[in-house]
């Protein structure tokens, strides 16, 4: 079959094992991410390991992301597992975009090379897990999407087979390239990274592109160019108030089987 | 005059229970407002559906019927959508359930209409500028956020279900005068490429044995538990106290439990007479998804969790230690006792 062109669309989060330690500045309203470090977001490691197989036997995988310059280990770690170029599109002007403003970006990088028969992207961020950024991209390019596909392989030169579920039903599905699919982490498993593939990693580039590289207009791009906007974060109130029990776990356990009536 | 419009899902000629939820909302809203509620049905074959909408307070019903959309194909429904506000006039906002369907459909929409959509609402408001405000868990779960559109219409949203406050007080409140609501029926349009999905096999998902959404006590358990051999430990104290068994995204990201089992934002809403959280930091993404006045105990090391803010009972202990201890207490208790 005929060599596929794909692109992978990564976002690096904060580790989700360090999640609970994320602190919000109650200034800037935004995460304080220092000291955490970033990874790439675990949904996008089921993107890019659908996209290294699907590329057997030849065809190129690109990397996508929007991310600050710091997140170049990130991209580093997917040339490791097996993508063969990424493409870091950093810039000032991006920072603090909703879904719409950094699909515009990613869009614009996408587009910067020669056309992709697939996009991918894992089904939802770790950090916003909003699910847009994929769907949106494909509107953007005018493509066909399909979200949250949980299998996946390649039918013809044209075609894969895909397969979603909503809530009620199970969908076998069959669908053209180009197109932008994203996917669920049952897809498969991500594989892990070689000291061969960590050598390899070395030969292979990771391009940066600005918004002047890109030629994307600032007043669609970052936190002034998105639609959305967070006015505040608040805390839950709750209208609980509660009482700490303390004792040796005999009394503990005494006392809850008497007040729960268990 | 300001149009809301929902979006309504429905299967097997059953409304979905969130659609319903919105449009009560959305009467809500569309009231304080002084605007009108519109639902839109698209599928195929739904005519007979429109009866499932009697008594909700529904100004206009936008209805495409047509064998195109028998089932969810994101180019053709989105097509439509847009064709709609095209006919009608752009609504003020459109609102969808959270579903696979609305999380697909929704941000599609949007960015045709290069407008915001907040995913995955737990709340929804009006601020004095009749701007939506969009109530959403924000960063890493620990506070809420709130999401606005100031400047573009439709403000698109979804909602995840069982979150929104519908109670009979507030939406009885809003009795306006409504007549039957006014049917519109439009033809289906088909965008390029519709061919480039294809529908090969449909079966529906085996149905679940739903125990947590029902469940009268439940016992959750989250990344403090550990281990495989702590959840069975939970797992027991569930059997013995006839519980439903929770998690949390880590715990089951860590393989313990079922993605079914989740609570929470991404999960299930629960509304349990007696909730354990055990091993739980308490994250709003997970707190959430608890409803109801019911008792809730907390235990877990960190007296400084959240999770202590969120309940009736906090004990601050090993679970390792206090699991056995209370299994084996409940097994020495008389029967009847």
């Amino acid at each position: 079959m005929r060599p596929l062109r794909i692109a992978v669309c990564v976002k690096p989060v904060p580790d989700p094992k360090q999640s609970n330690t994320l602190k919000i500045d109650p200034a800037t309203k935004t995460l304080v991410r220092t000291g955490i470090p970033l990874v790439i977001n675990p949904l996008d490691k089921n993107a890019l390991e659908a996209a290294i197989k699907l590329k057997a036997g030849g065809g190129t995988v690109s990397v996508f992301s929007m991310a600050p310059p710091t997140a170049e280990s990130t991209l580093t770690e997917t040339l490791a597992m097996g993508a063969d170029e990424a493409f870091l599109l950093s810039d000032r002007a991006f920072a603090g975009g909703d879904t719409l403003a950094t699909a515009r970006v990613l869009v614009a990088g996408i587009q910067k090379q020669d056309p992709y028969d697939l996009i991918l992207c894992g089904a939802e961020s770790f950090d916003g897990g909003t699910a847009q950024v994929g769907p949106q991209i494909a509107v953007l390019l005018g493509l066909p999407w399909v979200t949250r596909v949980f299998q996946l392989s390649r039918s013809n030169d044209e075609q894969l087979a895909a397969a979603i579920e909503d809530e009620h039903v199970i969908r076998e599905l069959l669908v053209e390239m180009p197109l932008v699919i994203t996917v669920e982490a049952s897809l498969n498993q991500p594989r892990r990274i070689s000291l061969m593939g960590v050598v390899a990693a070395r030969k292979k580039t990771i391009t940066v592109y600005n918004a002047a590289d890109l030629g994307v207009d600032p007043a669609e791009v970052g936190l002034g160019g998105s639609p959305t906007q967070t006015w505040d974060y608040f805390s839950p109130s709750s209208d609980k108030k509660v009482e700490m029990w303390q004792g040796s776990s005999q009394e503990l356990a005494r006392e809850l089987i008497q007040k729960l009536g268990l | 005059m300001k149009q809301i419009w929902v979006y309504v899902e429905q299967h097997e000629g059953q409304l979905a229970p969130i659609s319903k939820e919105l449009l009560l909302m959305g009467r809500v809203l569309a009231d304080r407002l002084h605007g009108q509620l519109a639902a839109l049905l698209l599928g195929d074959n739904i005519a007979g559906f429109i009866s499932a909408l009697a008594g909700l307070k529904i100004d206009n019903i936008y209805m495409i019927d047509s064998s195109a959309l028998g089932f969810y194909h994101p180019l053709i429904f989105t097509e439509n959508i847009i064709n709609l506000t095209n006919q009608f006039g752009q609504p003020d906002m459109i609102l969808f359930g959270a579903t696979y369907l609305g999380r697909d459909l929704a941000p599609a929409v949007a960015a045709r209409l290069a407008t915001g959509c907040a995913a995955d609402c737990c709340g929804l408001d009006l601020d004095e500028d009749e701007n939506l405000l969009q109530i959403v868990p924000g960063l890493g779960g620990t506070v809420y956020g709130t999401i606005v559109t100031p400047h573009c219409r439709p403000q698109v949203a979804t909602i995840k279900p069982g979150m929104l406050d519908t109670s009979e007080d507030l939406t009885e409140a809003s009795a306006l005068a409504i007549g039957a609501p006014q049917l519109h029926q439009l033809e289906a349009v088909l965008p390029d490429r519709v061919e480039a999905i294809k529908l090969i096999e449909a079966r529906p998902k085996p149905i679940k044995e739903e125990k947590l959404e029902g469940a009268r006590r439940i016992v959750a358990g989250g990344a403090g538990i550990g281990g495989k051999e702590g959840w069975t430990l939970l797992e027991n104290l569930a059997e013995q106290i006839e519980a439903a068994v929770g998690a949390t995204r880590p715990a089951i990201d860590e393989g313990w439990a079922d993605h079914d089992l989740m609570i929470g934002q991404s999960g299930k809403t629960v509304k349990p007479e007696l909730y354990f959280g055990i091993g739980i930091s308490g994250d709003m993404m997970h707190m959430v998804g608890i409803k109801g006045k019911g008792v809730r105990v907390a235990i877990n090391t960190d007296p400084k969790a959240p999770i202590f803010q969120h309940v009736d009972y906090g004990i601050v202990a090993d679970y390792q230690e206090l699991v056995p201890a209370l299994l084996d207490a409940l097994q020495k208790r008389s029967p009847n006792s």
